[in-house]
């Protein structure tokens, strides 16, 4: 009985000691990030359901609301929208949305973009070609038209939004990986594994795709963002969401109007998908940095030359 | 009896859009095991290409003609995926830029033992073994320690070491060094030259050293291939050919070496005629035209 928890002890207290955990720690903002996603996706998947009835329910006489008073319950201290919504509950129930959606959404184009990117980069010729007109064609459609297209045809609905926004992101990571591919590939331990008799695949998997993964992973954090605010304005054009499902853009669009009188209905959920998106970003540069083995040891002597100051 | 590997007339052309560059015209040559050819010549006369034409290696535009033959098969005109039965454990090479011979986001040690696990189908305890021995074989001390540095913590000479690790680590029949000393200063050159010396001697492989200087030409090599404008202009015994130069641009090769003279003022450039570069025109006479021919 004693001994599982003392290896998980040995193990937590490995990990502890790992040089991975030890940058992590000693850096401040990357902490931070990581804290505030966590935060989001617990409020998202485990507090979200508890208050579902609560944040939809309206009351017209707690009309606007203003925020940072707590005498009507702890629920309106971000004040009430234009329903008598509670704001802070509707961004915990938003959450779950938003995040399902960036997720989704993001991992989907992310997932196909690199794979054709790279592929696509590394043979070249007219199977490159092709995939970089078609690339062009989904590109040149403006993708909130296809959307709408596409989403006026299938019902509205969460999936179908994830799908159309995850297809029309494609051609962003799909250009990014191919370009950098194309540069690594004529770098010169790609041609040293030629000469060793690696095949095709074992070099794009083990040369290529490694070194452009972290570009790739950075923009798709990057694109989080963005993610989040096209289906805001597909919501906003009436083909996104529907009550009640709500989501932190459909929140800002609905804000938007009141804007002039009630700057707290559109003003906290816009901070909430800034913080959201500006902490993916730390958190993916602060990976890209650790995962280099190049720039982690830059990371590790800054934190080294401190402690000698101190002592 | 056929020898090991048999080049014959070799023609290697690159066609562009702007018209046509003959990089070798016609080149014949022959070694076996044990062999140490040095290719010498000036840039641009088709040494690197003639070395990479050799594992199946030069691109696109690049067109080859002609018979490369290894230990019987042929290798012109071989599809991918049998060149690479050939690449590594018939021929292997060792290039030029050693700086960025290694992929920066792999340990040195997981870059070499894969080699062995992929290609040589060893087990993984057996192959982080052969790779920290063959580490020390070429000179890496400590290897065991190094073994989990990446490339970056690697000084110029030592990742160089590292790429002769790796081609001769699946103990090739031929080593192609394709100017593997050019991108290292000269301390580190007399080391890797030895290392590289020693390893043919210990392996029996066969050695085609590339390389535009004529000292380590002398040092390596037992025979001398002269390569101009995409062709062999003069093959013998090392010894033989620095002694009694026959052929005219031998003799003025030789006439430019700095260690031959005392003083810089008696060094005698490569003349103008025998500089392979179209723009500077001029043709010596009764020699073949210079390697750039632009025919639109």
């Amino acid at each position: 009985m004693q001994s599982t928890p003392t290896i998980a002890n040995t193990r937590i207290r490995r990990w502890r000691a790992s040089p991975k955990w030890q940058m992590f720690t000693s850096s401040p903002l990357a902490v931070a990030s990581a804290c505030w996603l966590i935060f989001v996706v617990i409020l998202a998947f485990v507090v979200a359901p508890l208050v579902v009835d609560q944040a939809n329910h309206q009351t017209i006489a707690m009309r606007f609301y203003a925020p940072f008073r707590l005498d009507k319950g702890f629920a309106f201290f971000l004040g009430a929208d234009s329903l008598g919504r509670p704001i802070m509950l509707q961004l915990i129930v938003g959450a779950r949305t938003s995040v399902l959606i960036a997720i989704f959404a993001v991992s989907i184009s992310a997932a196909i973009g690199y794979t054709i990117g790279v592929i696509s980069g590394y043979f070249g010729g007219w199977v490159d070609n092709i995939l970089l007109r078609l690339a062009d064609i989904i590109h040149t459609v403006p993708s909130l038209l296809m959307a709408l297209v596409v989403l006026f045809i299938l019902q509205p609905s969460i999936f179908n939004l994830i799908i159309v926004l995850g297809i029309t992101r494609i051609p962003v990571y799909l250009r990014t990986s191919r370009t950098q591919t194309m540069e690594v590939r004529e770098r010169m331990f790609v041609e040293v594994s030629k000469a060793i008799g690696a095949s095709n695949w074992r070099i794009i998997t083990r040369d290529i795709a490694p070194l452009v993964f972290p570009t790739i992973r950075t923009l798709a954090m990057l694109e989080v963002s963005a993610v989040i605010l096209s289906a805001a304005s597909l919501t906003f054009l009436g083909i996104g969401l529907q009550r009640p499902d709500v989501d932190w853009g459909m929140m800002v669009a609905d804000g938007r109007a009141y804007l002039k009188s009630t700057w707290f209905v559109a003003v906290f959920p816009g901070i909430v998908i800034v913080l959201t998106a500006l902490a993916a970003n730390i958190l993916s540069n602060w990976l890209r940095a650790v995962e280099d083995p190049a720039q982690s040891t830059l990371f590790f002597r800054a934190k080294k030359k401190k402690e000698i100051v101190k002592a | 009896m056929s020898k090991l590997l048999e080049i014959s007339d070799l023609k290697i052309t690159f066609e562009s859009g702007f018209g046509k560059v003959d990089a070798v015209r016609g080149v014949n040559l022959a070694m076996d095991m044990g062999d140490a050819i040095a290719v010498v010549g000036a840039s641009g006369s088709g040494k690197t290409v003639l070395g990479r034409s050799l594992l199946g290696l030069v691109d696109a535009p690049g067109i080859v003609r002609g018979s490369i033959k290894f230990g019987g098969t042929e290798i012109v005109g071989k599809p991918e995926k049998d060149l690479r039965d050939i690449r590594g454990l018939g021929i292997g090479m060792v290039f030029q830029d050693a700086l960025d011979g290694l992929n920066p986001v792999y340990s040195i040690g997981s870059q070499l033992s894969e080699i062995f696990m992929v290609r040589l189908g060893m087990s993984h305890s057996a192959s982080k073994a052969r790779a920290i021995e063959i580490m020390e074989q070429v000179g890496i001390r400590r290897a065991a320690e190094r073994y989990h540095n990446y490339p970056h913590q690697f000084s110029g000479g030592m990742r160089q070491r590292i790429c002769i690790a790796m081609a001769i680590g699946m103990k090739p029949k031929i080593l192609i060094a394709d100017e593997p000393t050019t991108a290292l200063d000269v301390t580190v050159q007399a080391g890797i030259l030895r290392l590289i010396k020693t390893l043919q001697s210990e392996t029996g492989m066969g050695l085609i050293f590339v390389t535009h200087d004529l000292a380590v030409a002398r040092m390596v090599s037992t025979r001398i291939v002269v390569m101009y404008a995409g062709q062999i202009v003069e093959e013998g015994p090392t010894e033989e050919v620095f002694r009694f130069p026959k052929h005219p641009y031998t003799k003025a090769l030789l006439a430019a070496h700095p260690a031959r003279v005392r003083s810089w003022r008696d060094l005698e450039p490569i003349p103008e005629a025998f500089v392979t570069d179209a723009s500077s025109g001029g043709e010596a006479p009764g020699h073949s035209s210079p390697s750039i021919v632009v025919t639109n």
